[in-house]
């Protein structure tokens, strides 16, 4: 079988004007920059529109794009930021819902499993009332799965600064819960 | 906390997460691995796992991954985005900047080029369509294309290769090798198409020297045109007859930009009153900025389904 080509080859292409390689590098990011986006906004359709805008973007300003080892994934995660600010400067009401309706609640109600609506609900609201970053890296690494390592790049951050940040985040998202009580 | 304690108690921490991530329980291996850490880091690891559990992000539907791919790249293609490093292509003469990395790469494409032009150009320059080296001739065509540096660079390639199309049809129709001559009409359309494309970028007073080789060759392609059309087939002089045209209207755009005009006014439909056979003495007095009508326009009947019927009515006023 013959070997994928690597994301440098891809852009290097797609910097050239090939269409066809954008849309295998398409291929490749579309599910982490989809999720992501879905974290940050409340409707399916709206996380959808906005990642297609995110790779247009993305294509139309590849040229600034360098290659200094950070993945490709960076580049379009610093894209798909600057796009939501201007989706959130357009639809200031959507900003209100960020934290609190971003994420679809899984079937808990259906299942009548009340504890853990209240649990979801609680947890929901504390996470919401944590600063940006502590919020970010909670969304990179335990929500999406994102490893340390490219969650690192993403946030530009080393490593270890990116271990101290989580680990923060989530004594912060504790001590929030315990206030709420 | 000691703040001192974090990074190592921060490494135990994502340890964890990583392990629930692949689907360990993180609080027993913490019990398990990190038993002195376990009342700091486990209600931490609890409420991550809580985390994982209830907000799952949910990945996008089949159907939309399906079918975004297709709709973006029709979207790019139509829309012919630029990329920056295309824009920044067409300013770099004036802000370029000879950074060493730059620098080297720059050098190592011109040494390539030097090799690559020289060796494929000697070899298929003489080429015709049909011939075995006639796609490397037009390979080379389009690297050139692709790393040239300004817009009035590009235009002069562009005209260079327009007048290697024409060269082509004329030694084609001298040969009587009239099977390959449809198809070389119609690469030299496509390619008079992309000259007038960058034509309308460039400037009446920046790129004088450039606009006048264009007007000059373009008048020449027209007399070539009008010269060999007699020993061209029945079949094909209507796309003769078109070529002309457009080459025409190619000439009226250089022309217009010349004199500092807006190209836009040579809009198609707009009929230009002109006998066959162009005279550069005319032109050059100012006939040339009359209208040409695009080629194309002529052959269709009446307006497309989707036309205002309103608009025809004032055409035919017209």
């Amino acid at each position: 079988m013959q070997p994928l080509p690597d994301d440098a080859l891809l852009i290097s292409l797609a910097k050239a004007g090939d269409i066809e390689a954008f849309g295998e590098l398409y291929t490749r990011y579309l599910d982490p920059i989809f999720r992501y986006i879905r974290t940050r906004v409340s409707e399916d359709q709206t996380a959808e529109d906005l990642t297609e805008e995110t790779f247009i973007r993305a294509f139309q300003a590849l040229g600034k794009y360098e290659e200094r080892g950070l993945p490709f994934s960076a580049y379009l995660y610093r894209v798909t930021k600057n796009l939501l600010v201007d989706h959130y400067r357009k639809h200031k009401d959507e900003k209100a819902l960020e934290f609190a309706n971003q994420i679809p609640a899984p079937d808990i109600i259906s299942d009548d499993k009340i504890i853990k609506a209240e649990r979801y609900i609680m947890l929901g609201r504390a996470y919401a009332q944590l600063p940006e970053d502590y919020q970010e890296v909670i969304r990179l690494r335990i929500i999406l799965g994102i490893s340390t390592a490219e969650a690192a790049t993403w946030m530009d951050r080393s490593e270890g600064a990116l271990r101290v940040l989580l680990h923060r985040a989530l004594k912060a998202l504790r001590q929030q819960m315990l206030n709420d009580g | 906390m000691d703040e001192n304690k974090n990074p190592s108690l921060a490494q135990i921490l994502d340890d964890c997460i990583s392990r629930l991530q692949s689907g360990e329980d993180a609080v027993d291996a913490l019990r398990r691995d990190y038993p002195q850490h376990v009342q700091d880091l486990a209600p931490l690891a609890e409420i991550a796992r809580q985390m994982q559990t209830d907000f799952h992000a949910p990945a996008p539907s089949e159907n939309f991954a399906r079918n975004s791919k297709i709709r973006l790249l029709n979207h790019l293609r139509a829309a012919h985005v630029p990329t920056t490093a295309a824009k920044s292509r067409a300013h770099s003469s004036k802000r370029f900047s000879w950074r060493p990395a730059r620098a080297i790469a720059t050098l190592f494409i011109a040494f390539m080029l030097a090799i690559t032009s020289t060796g494929l150009a000697w070899a298929s320059s003489d080429a015709l369509p049909g011939d075995v080296l006639y796609p490397v001739k037009r390979s080379v065509e389009e690297i050139r294309l692709g790393i040239t540096f300004s817009k009035s660079g590009d235009a002069e390639l562009l005209n260079a290769f327009t007048t290697e199309r024409m060269d082509e049809i004329e030694a084609l129709i001298f040969a009587g090798r009239d099977e390959y001559l449809a198809e070389t009409l119609e690469d030299y359309e496509a390619m008079l198409d992309r000259l007038v494309v960058q034509v309308t970028a460039l400037n009446q007073t920046e790129d004088q020297g450039a606009l006048e080789d264009l007007a000059f060759n373009l008048s020449h392609q027209i007399q070539v045109l009008e010269r060999v059309k007699t020993n061209v087939p029945e079949n094909l002089q209507a796309k003769m007859e078109e070529v002309k045209e457009q080459t025409q209207h190619g000439k009226d755009v250089v022309e217009t930009i010349r004199q500092g005009g807006n190209p836009s006014d040579l809009a198609p439909g707009q009929i230009k009153k002109q006998t066959p056979q162009s005279d550069p003495d005319e032109e050059s007095q100012g006939l040339s900025k009359t209208k040409t009508p695009k080629p194309k326009k002529e052959k269709t009947p009446g307006p497309p389904p989707w036309a205002n019927p309103g608009d025809q009515d004032k055409k035919d006023e017209d």
